[in-house]
This record gives structure tokens, C-alpha cells and sequence, in this order.
């Protein structure tokens, strides 16, 4: 079986039964374990949204993803997944339609983000901080739940790999060439 | 430790030297005000606020330690006050940290109402800049940039670097040839601090890269990197550990010849400028014994 949320973050999980994901933004709650599958805040419009992504598609029996608390001001970290649910990727990677600072998605595959806007439904409780109102909205979510996404979905990171030249002077970076008296120049000067 | 046989250039902000050779000036040291949950009501906070300017002021002048404030800017609404704030309180030029490209857009326009772009840093042109923020830069153009070298696509050394000189795979035009087009004349680089398990190390290595590559004032925020480091959230001594590890980061990209350093909350002064008047003073000495580098008159090498 693969792994259940195995990218590492600030989160609690509960029942994986559960079709709930929560993602409370700048704000802490703690919810029924029973009731929810996952929760946790989430601050940055890129390398925090990739998280819940991955998180998530690791787990298909999560068909929901309530966004709530207050936003994260500069990242716009809740506006911008609503977007990416919504419109998805541009080209280069960015998050069309997001009103974030560095909104874009580069570490996991347009195919894995392409099946998370298809196995969740977002439901926008941007800005609402009532623990009620998000626990209501929890359980109109459990009464539609659809059923199993299928199989689980492991989103792998891509990795990106640096070169080093370590036959060559002392190699902080494949780029530089140090001298043994520690003056740094470029590799290809003589 | 190092000597870079590129260039260095050295701006002159209003009597502050920052960049160079490693040791031959002091590190800049920029510690912010107005981050988010600093004061409850941040107008409110503004009393607070300009008393801690004055204590940085103050240890900048004890410790030979040059350093300037970033104000943190999020929403349109906050824009006039702070920027007269800034002005009231800030004798010189300041950074303005404004993290979505709407504010920005709308800070330039302010600046130019008012005749204050020649005050101020840009911080940061980066990844997310749009076409309209461009044009504006080159109409209202700051005195200066912080240049950020992050790359989610390609968050090495080399991505980092891309970034800054021909946009990578993400932008039509690299960050560099956009300021230098803008017209904006002090032009300062950061290596992007990143998360542990994001190529955090690579935000040190790209310093010396950026310096030997573009021969520009370099620098970082690893506070970043330590506020973000989930098991230090949990630790359970949590009493001045920040303010320590913070500091204690910052001594890092200094050895490899970073020129200024923002230190994260101006509350860290205290600690930030007397350990990096240290670090610096090790530097110097370093420089100055070994490669006869003729060290600045303001230095704690000279003062303390």
C-alpha cells in the first residue's frame, strides 16, 4: 500500500475514511479526528500549496477541500489554490488566475495537479474564522461524500540535480574555481 | 577567508558602503518592522516601532555596523501611512518589503507623488513581477532594488542564477537586465532563502556564484530558513532560541562574502549587530592580513 500524506508539513490527520480535507490557512483549529481526514494551516502560495496537493492525492477517499481562516497576506496562499482548482496551470507554471506574490507549482507534475483539480471540489470559506460555520460546512460535505477518487496517487517530487567538479581546485560550485590562496574566479578563466 | 578576482562593485547610500571585496566593508544589516503579528493594531504600534529604529540606530553607531530598515508592506491601504512613518522617522534611505505586485505597483506611483523614490529600496523584484509593474518601474523608478533570485522550477545554484540573468525557463527577460533597464542604479542581489528540504543550502552556495557572476552586492534572509524549520516551532525552549539561531545564520553567507544581510525582526538588533560586528571583525582582519585588502574607515575593525 502507498504511503498515507507522505510529504512532510504542519498537519493533523484523523479517519482517511473521511472525505474532508480542511486547510485553515493562518489560523490553528482542531476537528473531530473522526470527521476529518487531514487539516493544517498553509502559508505559501507555492511550495505550501504543493504539499496539500500531494497530500491529498495520496489519499483518494478525500473528495472535498474546505479552504477557511484568514488569509495569508502578501501570498494569498487561499485565493491562489482556489484558483488553481479552478483554472489550473499556465505554460511556465503559474497558478492562472492567482493573485499571489510567487504563485507557481514546479516541483510536482501537471498530471498530478490535474488529477487533484479533478478528485477535489472546493468548497470557499476564505475568511471565516467560526469554528461552527466550518464545522456546518464539514458536514454537508460528509452527507454528498461521492465515494473513493480510486486508487491512491503518489505525486513525486521532482528533483532537480546540481552538477559538481570535484577533480578540478575545490568545488563550492560546479561554476567557481578557488585557488589554494582563496581568490574565487569563474571555471573557465585561466 | 575569500577574494573574488571579478570586480566588486560598492554603492554609496547616503554614507553607507555595502559591497566589495569580503572584510573590506561592514556587513548591512536590515532588520524589519510592521512584519505580520508584530503589534496587534500596527498603527497603534507606530511609538513601539520608531523607538526600536532609534535602538538600531543606536547600535549601529556602537558597533560600526551600518544598517537600515525594511517596512513591511501588504495592503494598498496601509501604503501613505507607512511610507510617512518611514519618512518622519528614517533619516536616509529604507527598504519597503511589499509582497504582492498590486501594493508595489501602487507604492510607485506614491513614491513619485510625493518625490520620495530617491529613498527608497525595492524589495524585491522578483518572480512574480507583471508587465504593468514593469512599465511602472520605468516610469516611477526607486533608487533601488533588492533582486530576488528565486526559481521554483530550478531551485539550485544555477536556477537561482538564471533567474537574475535571463529569466530561466519562467520569464521572458532575467531580474538584472529589467532593473538595469529600469534605470535603477543601486541594484542589490538576494539569494532567496529557502526551506530545509528545499535546497535551503543553496541559498549560501549561490553567494559566492552571484558575486563572482555578477560582481553586485549580495545577500540573504536565512532567517527565513530558521522560521520556517518545523522542529524548532515544536522545541520546547523556545525563550530567545529564534533570536539566537537567526543570528547565528547570518554569520554563514558573511564568510563566503555576502554584503548585507536582512536579519528578520528589528527586536534582534540587540544580538544581530554586535555578532555580526564580530564576524565582521574576523573577517577584516582576515582580509586585511592576507589579502592586504585596505579595510573601510567605519569598521569594527578599526572601532572595537
Amino acid at each position: 500500500m502507498s504511503e498515507l500524506y507522505p510529504w512532510p508539513g504542519n498537519y493533523e490527520s484523523g479517519n482517511p475514511e473521511s472525505p474532508v480535507a480542511v486547510v485553515t490557512l493562518s489560523d490553528d483549529f482542531y476537528f473531530d479526528r473522526e470527521k476529518v481526514a487531514i487539516w493544517g494551516p498553509m502559508k505559501t502560495e507555492n511550495l505550501g500549496i504543493e504539499k496539500v496537493v500531494a497530500n491529498i492525492l495520496s489519499n483518494p477517499n478525500i473528495r472535498f477541500i474546505i479552504v477557511c481562516g484568514e488569509e495569508i497576506r502578501g501570498h494569498r496562499s487561499g485565493q491562489t489554490i482556489m484558483a488553481l482548482i479552478e483554472n489550473g496551470l499556465e505554460e511556465n507554471g503559474r497558478i492562472r488566475g492567482s493573485e499571489g506574490a510567487v504563485p507557481y507549482i514546479e516541483n510536482i507534475s501537471i498530471e498530478a495537479v490535474e488529477r487533484f483539480r479533478e478528485q477535489v471540489e472546493f468548497v470557499d470559506l476564505l475568511g471565516v474564522t467560526s469554528k461552527e460555520k466550518i464545522e456546518k460546512a464539514v458536514e454537508r460535505c460528509l452527507d454528498k461524500d461521492p465515494g473513493t477518487f480510486g486508487e491512491p496517487y503518489t505525486a513525486l517530487k521532482i528533483e532537480t540535480k546540481e552538477e559538481t567538479v570535484l577533480e578540478t581546485d575545490f568545488a563550492l560550485h560546479s561554476s567557481l574555481k578557488i585557488s589554494p590562496w582563496g581568490k574565487i574566479s569563474s571555471m573557465e578563466e585561466k | 577567508m575569500f577574494s573574488y578576482t571579478r570586480e566588486q562593485k560598492t554603492f554609496d547610500l547616503e554614507g553607507i558602503k555595502v559591497g566589495g571585496q569580503p572584510g573590506v566593508n561592514p556587513t548591512l544589516m536590515v532588520g524589519t518592522i510592521f512584519y505580520e503579528d508584530q503589534f496587534e493594531d500596527p498603527k497603534e504600534g507606530r511609538e513601539k516601532a520608531a523607538e526600536l529604529i532609534h535602538e538600531q540606530n543606536k547600535l549601529s553607531k556602537r558597533t560600526s555596523i551600518p544598517s537600515l530598515v525594511d517596512i513591511f508592506i501588504y495592503e494598498k491601504k496601509e501604503i501613505e501611512w507607512k511610507v510617512e512613518f518611514a519618512l518622519e522617522n528614517i533619516d536616509g534611505i529604507f527598504s519597503l518589503d511589499m509582497p504582492e505586485s498590486e501594493v508595489r505597483i501602487e507604492v510607485l506611483n506614491h513614491l513619485e507623488e510625493i518625490g520620495a523614490l530617491e529613498k527608497v529600496i525595492y524589495n524585491s523584484l522578483n518572480l512574480g513581477v507583471r508587465e504593468k509593474e514593469e512599465k511602472m518601474l520605468k516610469e516611477n523608478t526607486p533608487k533601488g532594488a533588492i533582486l530576488l533570485g528565486y526559481n521554483p522550477q530550478k531551485n539550485n545554484t544555477q536556477g537561482r542564477v538564471d533567474i537574475i540573468k535571463d529569466g530561466g525557463a519562467l520569464m521572458d527577460k532575467g531580474l538584472l537586465p529589467l532593473a538595469e533597464d529600469s534605470g535603477i542604479e543601486y541594484i542589490f542581489l538576494d539569494t532567496a532563502a529557502t526551506p530545509f528540504g528545499e535546497k535551503a543550502c543553496e541559498s549560501l552556495r549561490a553567494v559566492p556564484v552571484f558575486k563572482n557572476e555578477f560582481g553586485l552586492p549580495t545577500g540573504c534572509s536565512l532567517h527565513n530558513t530558521v522560521e520556517s524549520w518545523k522542529w524548532l516551532n515544536e522545541y520546547e525552549s523556545k525563550e530567545n532560541i529564534f533570536k539566537t539561531l537567526d543570528a547565528s545564520i547570518d554569520n554563514l553567507p558573511v564568510l563566503l562574502g555576502a554584503d548585507f544581510i536582512y536579519y528578520g525582526p528589528i527586536e534582534n538588533a540587540s544580538l544581530a549587530l554586535p555578532n555580526m560586528a564580530m564576524v565582521d571583525k574576523l573577517m577584516a582582519e582576515g582580509a586585511e592580513d592576507y589579502f592586504g585588502a585596505e579595510i573601510s574607515e567605519e569598521h569594527p575593525r578599526r572601532s572595537l
